[in-house]
């Protein structure tokens, strides 16, 4: 089952979120990745955005293209969200960002902040980049396109049924990968005994 | 010795087509590995219905030419040269039409402007610059014709997925087995590189050498082919059961399938070493080839020969 949440998001609904679920966005998102974070940590530079009214962040590139001088967003899937984990902390404390998006999962430091502050992490489930696009019915706005380019910029999209995406980091500090990842180590420990590799094994030191 | 001459106009075009073809439509191995995977994971589990997703995605951008995955990453090039055969202008021509088609396909948004200076992060926007696009160029005397795949390596299966380790002949198999599955788990926990993977291994050779059979084992080989040697063939069915077993499942979120394939390539070894590498390519594995004869004849492939086994 697929729960559907408007945007934004308040504490509440985070709060009805388990690790594990699967949701779809309608409302407002914005994107960003290594720039963003440094700009706005480092440097408090900020694009002029309510985030208290947007407050979910894509980790993301698009492809977009303008089209009779309207941006029209062609493909977009998820970047790696641990790259983020040095400051996503510190921004959805900044920021009162209540979900994040982005491929894979995130860190300790993450989970910290997304436990006081009430916040999310959410995964993709496939790669879905079209069928993603197609879920993005307007580009609001954009920030920092001519200093970034397009990759790096902060985009301001209108999304609709925006998904499916996994619940992976809930406000309770539970993972969903933790668990699937804690499932292959035990498989993996039957494949060292299967290949006679003990599991204190130590390559030579060289 | 008779030497055929190819025209460039006839190559330049070939390259911005496979451009065009790489980025847009997955290769027909792929898509049928895909199509296997979607049957064997079990009903209403969430990697069924993530493998569905992605094949659905794939189709509709075969079906309306667009980017399979935004992500088009390091423009890489691998040409198999007949000995009869040479460019109209020479050699070094190839490198200069190589970076032109990537330009250009670039200009037209069929590439993302995703190659950057790695120390001042500048972008110029072409995917031109230093050392990139990778031109490889090997010869044969076993051919007529130029072969010449094109590879778009996505970020998230080279930034997860590389590793390479020196062992010495004291670990021996029972190493190289432990450092595949481990480093198997490391690429794709969570859907780093974008289960499930076609996993590449090198071994032997130097350390360049090694990483190298890693990466176009797993870039330049067809889904579901086997090494020739027996023995090796052998260890690439059991460590992708191995690898399988582990359950990591369509983009890291648990399945029975984690692998596109496994392949191994082996170089000879110092007497001394036994160094081993693994590099994977992701679910969306990009790759296009086609085969230019002298005459102006084109075959379009979905993989090259490139270990020169006959696979056609």
């Amino acid at each position: 089952m697929i729960k559907k949440l408007k945007l934004p998001l308040d504490e509440k609904s985070v709060n009805n979120l388990k690790a594990g679920e699967l949701v779809d966005f309608t409302g407002t998102i914005f994107t960003g990745r290594e720039s963003f974070y440094i700009r706005a940590v480092e440097e408090n530079i900020l694009p002029g955005v309510d985030f208290e009214k947007i407050n979910v962040m894509m980790h993301v590139g698009p492809i977009v293209e303008k089209r009779d001088s309207k941006w029209e967003v062609l493909s977009l899937t998820p970047t790696t969200s641990i790259r983020m984990e040095k400051y996503a902390g510190g921004l959805i404390k900044k920021l009162k960002t209540r979900g994040l998006i982005g491929k894979g999962t995130m860190g300790d430091k993450t989970m910290k902040a997304m436990k006081e502050t009430g916040a999310l992490h959410f995964a993709p489930t496939a790669i879905y980049p079209v069928l993603l696009a197609r879920q993005v019915k307007k580009v609001k706005n954009v920030f920092f396109l001519e200093e970034l380019g397009p990759t790096e910029a902060t985009w301001i999209f209108e999304v609709e049924s925006f998904g499916p995406f996994l619940v992976d980091m809930d406000r309770f500090g539970n993972n969903y990968f933790d668990r699937v990842i804690a499932n292959s180590k035990k498989s993996l420990n039957k494949v060292y005994r299967k290949h006679a590799i003990p599991l204190n094994y130590k390559y030579t030191p060289i | 010795m008779d030497t055929h001459i190819i025209s460039n106009s006839s190559i330049a075009g070939v390259l911005e087509r496979l451009i065009v073809k790489s980025v847009t439509c997955i290769p027909s191995d792929v898509k049928l590995r895909l199509k296997d995977i979607l049957e064997g994971e079990s009903k209403g589990s969430m990697a069924k219905a993530s493998i569905k997703a992605t094949l659905e995605n794939l189709l509709a951008c075969e079906k309306e030419s667009l980017l399979a995955c935004p992500d088009t990453g390091y423009p890489l090039f691998y040409f198999r040269i007949g000995r009869d055969i040479l460019p109209e202008e020479g050699f070094t021509s190839l490198y200069d039409m190589c970076r032109l088609s990537v330009e250009k396909a670039t200009k037209n948004s069929r590439l993302r402007k995703t190659m950057v200076h790695p120390l001042t992060r500048y972008n110029p926007g072409t995917n031109v610059l230093q050392f990139l696009p990778r031109v490889e160029i090997k010869f044969s005397s076993a051919i007529n014709y130029m072969e010449v795949t094109f590879v778009p390596k996505g970020g998230g299966s080279e930034i997860f997925g590389t590793f390479y380790r020196m062992t010495t002949p004291v670990d021996g198999l029972k190493g190289i087995k432990k450092f595949v599955v481990d480093s198997a788990l490391k690429a794709m926990e969570a859907g780093k590189s974008c289960p499930p993977n076609l996993v590449g291994i090198g071994i032997g050779g130097t350390a360049d050498l090694c990483m190298k059979l890693a990466k176009e084992s797993a870039l330049l080989r067809p889904v579901g082919s086997r090494h020739p040697e027996k023995m090796i063939a052998g260890m690439e069915e059991s460590l992708k059961h191995d690898i399988d077993s582990l359950g990591i499942g369509s983009m890291g979120m648990g399945g029975n399938a984690s692998l596109l394939d496994l392949h191994i390539e082996y170089a000879a070894s110092h007497t001394a070493a036994l160094p081993v590498a693994f590099n994977c390519q992701c679910s969306v594995c990009r790759r296009a080839t086609a085969r230019i004869y002298p005459g102006g004849r084109v075959d379009i492939l979905d993989y090259p020969d490139w270990f020169e086994r006959g696979e056609k």
